[in-house]
């Protein structure tokens, strides 16, 4: 990054700290930021966080005790929602990281950092683009779930309602020798490939849960029931949980989880 | 029984994501009053204060799992994102200043640094962090971020040009979040006009 570029985006993110950006100012800051993903958006906002709560006078307000009832009757209908992302949430304090990067620029919120690190060098070789449904698709599924006794099945839901409103979908997958699976989706909106696409991740009980395996990239042409091959990048040993993200077109090897379509969970 | 005492201080909101449920009351009595002040500071019209702090808390419970121990407190990541709903709310918000409405006492500069609430290691470095900003940046600083005050009020209040007020706010910030960085690392911070 250039100098120029790097004190013009710290300028940005300090002004959108302190609240003060124009329109003209936010685009500019999103095409400055999509030119530097690997710049810290975040860090000048922690920083006011921080500043703002040295300053938290010992005396707190009192919350009006009815609108905390409401607070809490939002909480109950909106917190057990959260139980389907709970697999996706960060490894127990004893698996997290002793040392502690305070602001540091090359960590972002998302938790499967370190997967794609891992998995950087096999996502990038022969990535395949899943297509919608297709006759052969439907047909493989039927045929796999004819002669395969060994299969499991995982239902899923959408548990962000802003992305997939009502998308539902089952996963059917056989690990061992066959890795061989498919997504029966139902509702999962129809994607621009231009714009965005379909990624799926596999959690395998084998590895650490920060290390989901890429099971590749596809797109909904219709919105109807479609069905999709999955095609692990490398081997699943005790599939436990399968999650689609919604990505950038050509997928990536690190999902910030920003847009989650689906949760499918064996457990 | 769960109580407080037993709650881990970063516990809450990594299982407010999982959907724990016994979780929300611990956390309203650690953090309500907090961001209900916190909005106060920012809402320009008392009506839609309520409205700002239940938007917040919506946004907490959706976003709960985002939250990541290993790079922040609880704390600066609930008031950041609380900051954040604020400041997006205030953009939609007709910009005539009305602080007026409220009381003198929820507007009035009132940081003393010496009455600062202890929350942990990360408050206790940005505390010290804030000797290496000028008298000028951490002024501007405290009317910006704690009364939530716009670069034009406080132009106006310190007779300052607008220029100059960004300026601060820039320089401060980004020297505040440099000297923790260095503080967290390691390094050497070297003072605002000299060596420390």
């Amino acid at each position: 990054m250039s100098t120029a570029d790097e004190m013009r985006l710290m300028d940005l993110l300090a002004d959108r700290a302190v609240g003060e950006l124009s329109v003209a100012e936010q685009a500019e800051l999103a095409e400055l930021l999509a030119r530097h993903p690997e710049f810290d958006e975040n860090s000048l906002d922690q920083a006011a966080a921080l500043f703002a709560s040295i300053a938290m006078p010992e005396t707190h307000e009192s919350m009006p005790e009815d609108l905390r009832r409401r607070i809490e009757a939002q909480a109950n209908r909106i917190v057990p929602a959260n139980r389907a992302k709970n697999s996706l949430a960060f490894p127990s304090s004893a698996a997290r990281e002793t040392t502690r990067s305070l602001l540091g620029r090359s960590l972002s919120w998302g938790g499967w950092i370190l997967a794609a690190g891992l998995l950087i060098g096999i996502s990038f070789l022969g990535r395949e683009k899943g297509k919608g449904t297709s006759e052969s698709a439907a047909r493989k599924l039927e045929q796999f779930l004819a002669t395969e006794k060994a299969y499991v099945r995982a239902d899923g839901t959408a548990p962000d309602l802003k992305i997939a409103a009502g998308a539902t979908g089952s996963i059917y997958w056989s690990g061992g020798q066959r890795q061989e699976g498919y997504m029966k989706l139902k509702g999962v909106p129809v994607n621009d490939p231009a714009s965005k696409q379909y990624q799926l991740w596999i959690f395998d009980k084998e590895r650490d849960e920060r290390y989901p395996v890429d099971g590749g990239l596809f797109n909904v042409d219709s919105s109807g029931e479609v069905i999709i091959p999955i095609t692990p990048k490398i081997p699943v040993k005790e599939a436990t949980m399968f999650v689609i993200t919604r990505e950038p077109p050509g997928g990536v090897v690190v999902s910030d989880r920003k847009e989650i379509v689906l949760v499918a969970s064996l457990k | 029984m769960e109580t407080e005492a037993s709650s881990e201080k970063s516990d809450l909101l990594v299982r407010i994501g999982q959907g724990d449920q016994s979780a929300v009351r611990l956390f309203l009595d650690r953090y309500g009053g907090w961001i209900y002040g916190l909005a106060k500071r920012y809402t320009r019209r008392p009506e839609d204060l309520e409205d700002a702090v239940q938007e917040i808390f919506l946004h907490l419970w959706t976003n709960a799992h985002r939250f990541n121990p290993s790079l922040s407190s609880e704390m600066t990541f609930v008031t950041m994102l609380a900051r954040r709903r604020l400041i997006d709310r205030r953009r939609r918000e007709d910009r005539t200043p009305v602080l007026d409405q409220f009381p003198a006492d929820v507007c009035a500069p009132a940081v003393e640094l010496s009455t600062v609430l202890e929350h942990g290691e990360e408050v206790s470095r940005a505390r010290e962090a804030l000797q290496f900003l000028s008298m000028d940046q951490r002024e501007t600083l405290q009317m910006a971020i704690f009364q939530g005050m716009t670069h034009e009020e406080i132009a106006r209040k310190t007779n300052s040009p607008l220029g100059t007020v960004k300026t601060h706010l820039r320089r401060g910030l980004i020297r505040l979040r440099e000297v923790l960085d260095e503080a967290a690392t390691g390094r050497r911070v070297i003072a605002e006009g000299g060596a420390s």
